[in-house]
């Protein structure tokens, strides 16, 4: 803000009007835009309730899977699992708590239409109201990786336009519910 | 006298796992068993919560509890200060596995391979048998050391000497190097940074130093 | 299986290393108590000998190499481990020659063998610096004086000679002052849940019940054998989770976290 207007400033007083259009245009910051609201109109668009989905779902690259090439190697499966999250679904543990969901029980993420199966990691490192699936596993049929019993975003974002934006992708988000499986 | 040391910064570690993959391959330990691996650690609570990474395996210790345990002498203190396991020896107690304050040590009594009954080629040509039923754990890659030395080589300097996983960390955030010199690097690197050792309470004298900090 | 870095149960010693603690301490607890409190000792003397080798042999099933046993002898100086089972060996010499000839020294021979056998074993937990519920210094007397107590529990099922009751009753409160002793110095310790209940069972069952069986041994039908059971049961339990199921390890642990930034 301040940088705008001190340019203004010293243009006008130099009488220098010619950059104006330009200096109007000035955003000092981007416009927030409410992107939640997208997401919970899909819901209400879908039939259903926003507050029934109350989690933000992310994914995020594993380091040691990268894109994934690697799937059918049993050393790499080993060693990332040193790593927390590859093997379910990561829960802010203080979260995970109040729900009665214990490290490493089997919880069901759901949208609307769909849900999947996976087991819970407990950690401190996330939001409470966020959750975070690394694997991009569901989708492989490679004999190795398709038995890691490990759900991916991808089943659950739904195809819409209007989570789709002007260079035709949607964001890697969706609004889940979380609970124990039975 | 040379004293053989590991030091890990931790500023620098990613937890990328490419040690604990490299020592496997270097090593061709079955299925399970990591001689050198990094946890992942979190400490505090949310929000207020760190992370990191923490290279860990045989800490080749001044006075290591499982050289004192083993009723046969299999494991054995080089005067370089490795500790060295002889396989031949070895009866596969576990005294000395859970004698180790630092989890270091494993012992697989059947073969086991990545994909199942079956080795691939790869397990099938480096198989061991005198590693089975007895203890087994990181070497400091001593085979390298010694042959590295034999040459006129410095450990810890020239790759050819120098255990795999330190050759191997893609943020040089572990470094090798002989304590007992006051030039070596890792000499250097414990004089300008702060560090510590894992459960020092514990009297061990450990052979692995951690950086956190400037001085 | 998570190796870190929260501690977990260590899985190279199971049931089988347990019965060593518990079969050993056992028959040297009987060893001992019948050279020390019968007139004739052969049978109960052969059955603590038969205890000690069952509880070696169950270990022997334990170790990855049974070919090369012999190797344990190899490092008395430091290990001991190694030291057992030498004393094992003189014990079972002496044993067998007290068994041909029940002479006095050679039974007392036999009885401090039996101690040392049973002391080693106490210092085997102690000497394991990974296992925070086993190298308490205080695990020493409690294994000691439970081999004690369970020793003389089973030589009340030879004869009722009127040594071995104040013999139990001894080795039985001198366990519950070793096992308190043990609790302070880990209940603060992650391995103080799985140890409630043995302990409980040790107090109740262990101490109380047996000291009231061995008081009113007139009139309680059974009362000996009652007691012994007891006292041998909650023994066995408590070695049995100590070694199985309460020797988590430490874990790891960082003094200092890294300061993240350029410094």
């Amino acid at each position: 803000m301040r940088v705008g207007q001190q340019l203004a400033r010293r243009m006008h007083e130099n009488d220098m009007h010619w950059w104006d259009a330009q200096l109007a245009e000035y955003q000092p910051l981007p416009v927030w835009k409410d992107f939640p609201k997208l997401w919970e109109a899909e819901i209400a668009r879908a039939g259903g309730n926003a507050g029934d989905f109350p989690f933000w779902l992310l994914t995020s690259r594993s380091m040691q899977y990268a894109w994934g090439g690697n799937v059918g190697l049993q050393i790499i499966h080993e060693v990332a699992g040193n790593i927390a999250g590859h093997g379910g679904v990561i829960i802010n543990a203080g979260r995970a708590r109040e729900l009665g969901i214990a490290d490493g029980d089997t919880v069901e993420i759901a949208t609307l239409s769909k849900n999947v199966h996976a087991k819970a990691v407990l950690r401190q490192g996330i939001r409470p109201d966020t959750l975070l699936l690394i694997a991009q596993f569901d989708h492989w049929a490679t004999p190795f990786a398709k038995d890691f019993g490990v759900p991916s975003l991808n089943s659950l974002v739904p195809m819409s336009l209007h989570l789709t934006d002007a260079t035709g992708s949607g964001a890697d988000v969706v609004r889940v519910a979380l609970r124990k499986a039975a | 006298m040379t004293r053989w040391a590991m030091i890990a910064d931790l500023r620098r570690c990613v937890g990328c796992q490419t040690c604990t993959a490299a020592c496997k391959h270097a090593n061709a330990t079955p299925p399970g068993v990591q001689w050198r691996r990094v946890l992942d650690m979190e400490v505090g609570e949310y929000p207020d919560v760190k992370r990191a990474f923490v290279p860990v395996g045989c800490m080749h210790c001044a006075d290591p509890p499982c050289m004192h345990v083993c009723p046969s002498t299999a494991t054995r203190q080089r005067a370089d200060g490795i500790v060295t396991i002889d396989y031949d020896l070895c009866i596969g107690c576990a005294y000395c596995a859970v004698a180790c304050p630092y989890q270091a040590r494993y012992k697989t009594d059947r073969a086991e391979f990545a994909y199942g009954a079956a080795p691939m080629q790869s397990e099938e040509a480096r198989f061991d048998a005198r590693r089975l039923g007895v203890a087994t754990k990181c070497t400091f890659c001593v085979e390298r050391i010694d042959a590295g030395c034999a040459q006129g080589l410095k450990p810890g300097i020239d790759p050819e000497a120098t255990p795999v996983c330190v050759n191997s960390c893609i943020a040089q955030a572990l470094h090798f190097g002989d304590v007992e010199d006051p030039q070596s690097n890792v000499s250097q690197l414990l004089a300008e940074n702060q560090s510590f050792r894992m459960h020092e309470e514990l009297g061990t004298g450990p052979g692995f130093y951690y950086l956190w900090d400037r001085k | 299986m998570s190796y870190g870095p929260q501690p977990w149960l260590q899985q190279h010693w199971d049931l089988r290393a347990a019965a060593n603690f518990a079969l050993g301490g056992t028959g040297a607890g009987l060893v001992l108590a019948s050279a020390l409190a019968m007139p004739a000792p052969r049978y109960a003397l052969a059955l603590g000998l038969t205890l000690i080798a069952c509880g070696l042999g169950a270990v022997w099933l334990e170790i990855g190499r049974k070919l090369r046993v012999l190797h344990v002898f190899l490092n008395p100086k430091t290990s001991w481990m190694a030291r057992e089972s030498l004393a094992a060996l003189v014990l079972f010499a002496l044993g067998v020659a007290a068994l041909v000839r029940s002479e006095p020294w050679l039974l007392g021979a036999t009885a401090l063998a039996a101690l040392a056998f049973v002391y080693c074993q106490a210092r085997i937990l102690r000497a394991s610096k990974g296992i925070p519920a086993w190298r308490a210094p205080e695990a020493v007397p409690l294994l000691v004086t439970s081999a004690l107590g369970e020793g003389a529990a089973a030589a009340l099922f030879f004869e009722t000679v009127p040594l071995a009751l104040p013999l139990l009753g001894a080795a039985v409160i001198a366990r519950a002052i070793a096992e308190y002793r043990y609790w302070s110095a880990v209940k603060r310790l992650r391995c103080a849940s799985a140890l409630e209940r043995p302990r409980q069972a040790l107090w109740a069952l262990g101490t109380v019940a047996p000291l009231v069986l061995i008081l009113g041994i007139e009139v309680i039908p059974f009362a000996a054998l009652l007691a012994a059971a007891t006292v041998i049961g909650t023994g066995w339990w408590f070695k049995f989770v100590l070694v199985t199921r309460a020797a988590f390890n430490q874990g790891f642990a960082l003094p200092h976290l890294p300061v993240r930034g350029a410094r």
